[in-house]
């Protein structure tokens, strides 16, 4: 191979990576094996050097930038956020703008959200239904790490007081009515499922997902800080990082059109997300979903399995079952009292 | 926030285009993946060396490119192997591409995406279907009609179309830089 021949497949392996990435084609690739050197790195195998990177991010309450920033951006940031300044001047070399900033917390919150820690929220969805009457409930969402999460529905109308409870893990999924048979099957199937019921009306979130959605299909914006409830500052309701992302034009429509996030400051965990749907979308009269952070709890060990939420034996369906998909719980009640019901509880 | 969270932070932002900056100067898909973790892993034990007023990426790509160099020694490929010039001539594709528009570096090739947009339906279809539907070259072929290695061919023409049309974009950047 001479050298033009050399440079022509060099050129054409450069062009052939380019469409993979621009394609996405590498993902999974690329995450597993950033997973891969994360988990080398926490147990130990790989020592990092002493020396921290950036100083100044190690400790939130920096005492100042660094002089080499620009005074023009210092004096835009408030100190509070100095941290992730320097981070996002880090990333990049084209200088600091304040969409970088905003990417930078909502990265670092999802890493907050990644750790392996039993995290409770509060999930308050805000409906409107056709005749434009408003209506709210209140869920309970469970998170561990990445990819466990455990959603406490309660029922309205006639199974009112009861609680339906939905999960997932990295590869499976469950739903777990008041009675009759538990589901379990994978999270496309669940997914498929909570979209064929009539009942379910909150969408099932994990706080990772609504992030990594947030940072992907987003334009991210910083906000002046705040606390997350609106009220004055206290070791409870601390000052917290806000970030508004609008939805891109070109990520999918039934997507909130908004997301704002409020992080820790010293932390990053999310302490509260507001999804908003703009008022002509139909989805489900979804109008809004309040996700606020309750506490970090110590739960059962088996939480984050199907069998943790009901006692005695239940029979078991697969979630994929045609049939299963048709039904909203297996409690064999017939469509027509189902319908009344749902016309008895006004939803 | 530790240093691992940070590393993490500037290892996501900078992950897609190392593998493309890996994917481009090595030939074995396999290798890829090797080269992509010890390029981290590397990173994380010299952090300390980084100097953080410079950008990242190049620093993370010169430590790609020099595993690449120590890859093909130790697999004794020389016939295979890329020259430290064709690393250097790839390092500066890269350094331009990082510095279009866009947060990561998916929005960035957006000037390679309108390059694929503007070829002539013939070449368009093979590429959309390999790269922007993921089929395979048999599948690609079996949709258009086009015998494999039909589809081959069009495939790499469109390719040099492409750096072409890219080649002539970051010029562009470059005149008004």
């Amino acid at each position: 191979m001479n050298e033009r021949e050399r440079q022509d497949e060099l050129q054409d392996r450069l062009v052939d990576a380019l469409l993979l990435a621009a394609a996405g084609q590498q993902r999974a690739e690329v995450e597993t094996g950033i997973g891969q050197v994360l988990q080398r790195i926490e147990a130990g195998l790989d020592d990092s050097p002493m020396t921290v990177l950036l100083p100044e991010v190690a400790t939130a309450e920096v005492s100042g930038l660094p002089p080499r920033f620009p005074g023009r951006v210092s004096r835009l940031i408030p100190w509070s956020i100095a941290a992730t300044v320097v981070l996002a001047l880090t990333l990049s070399y084209q200088g600091c703008s304040p969409d970088r900033i905003a990417r930078a917390a909502v990265t670092q919150s999802l890493v907050a959200a990644a750790q392996p820690v039993p995290r409770h929220y509060r999930v308050t969805v805000n409906r409107r239904d056709a005749a434009g009457r408003t209506s709210e409930s209140a869920n309970d969402l469970y998170v561990l790490g990445n990819d466990q999460a455990v959603l406490r529905h309660p029922l309205a109308g006639r199974r009112a007081g009861f609680d339906l409870w939905l999960g997932k893990s990295a590869d499976s999924a469950w739903i777990v009515p008041p009675f009759g048979p538990v589901f379990r099957g994978d999270g496309p199937a669940l997914g498929k499922w909570l979209e064929a019921s009539t009942e379910v009306d909150t969408p099932y979130l994990h706080v990772t997902t609504v992030l990594d959605r947030m940072k992907r299909g987003y334009r991210l914006q910083e906000l002046p800080s705040d606390t997350a409830h609106h009220a004055p500052v206290t070791d409870e309701n601390p000052v917290c990082r806000r970030v508004i992302g609008h939805r891109r034009w070109l990520a999918q429509q039934n997507l909130p059109s908004t997301i704002e996030l409020w992080t820790d400051l010293k932390t990053g965990m999310a302490r509260r997300i507001e999804l908003r749907w703009p008022p002509e979308s139909d989805q489900r009269g979804r109008e809004r979903v309040i996700v606020e952070w309750v506490g970090e709890e110590p739960l059962a060990e088996d939480w984050f399995e199907a069998a943790g939420h009901y006692s005695g034996s239940r029979l078991v369906l697969d979630l994929s079952d045609r049939r299963a998909m048709t039904r909203d719980f297996v409690d064999d009640i017939p469509v027509a009292d189902r319908e009344n019901n749902e016309s008895e509880s006004g939803d | 926030m530790d240093a691992r969270q940070v590393f993490e932070i500037l290892v996501r932002e900078h992950a897609d285009m190392l593998w493309a900056y890996l994917r481009a100067g090595v030939r074995d898909a396999n290798a890829v993946d090797d080269l992509f973790q010890e390029t981290l892993l590397t990173a994380w034990r010299r952090l300390a060396d980084f100097d953080r007023l410079r950008p990242f990426g190049p620093w993370l790509r010169g430590i790609a490119g020099r595993l690449v160099l120590a890859h093909y020694r130790q697999q004794a490929r020389q016939a295979e192997a890329i020259s430290p010039a064709a690393l250097e001539w790839l390092e500066s594709r890269f350094a331009q591409l990082q510095r279009l528009d866009g947060d990561t570096f998916a929005e960035k090739l957006a000037a390679l995406r309108a390059c694929v947009d503007a070829l002539p339906a013939s070449f368009h279809a093979p590429v959309h279907l390999k790269y922007f539907e993921a089929l395979g070259l048999e599948e690609t072929g079996r949709t258009l009609g086009l015998a494999l290695e039909t589809v081959k061919k069009r495939l790499f023409r469109a390719r040099a179309k492409l750096a072409d049309c890219l080649e002539r974009k970051l010029l562009a950047l470059r005149s008004s830089a």
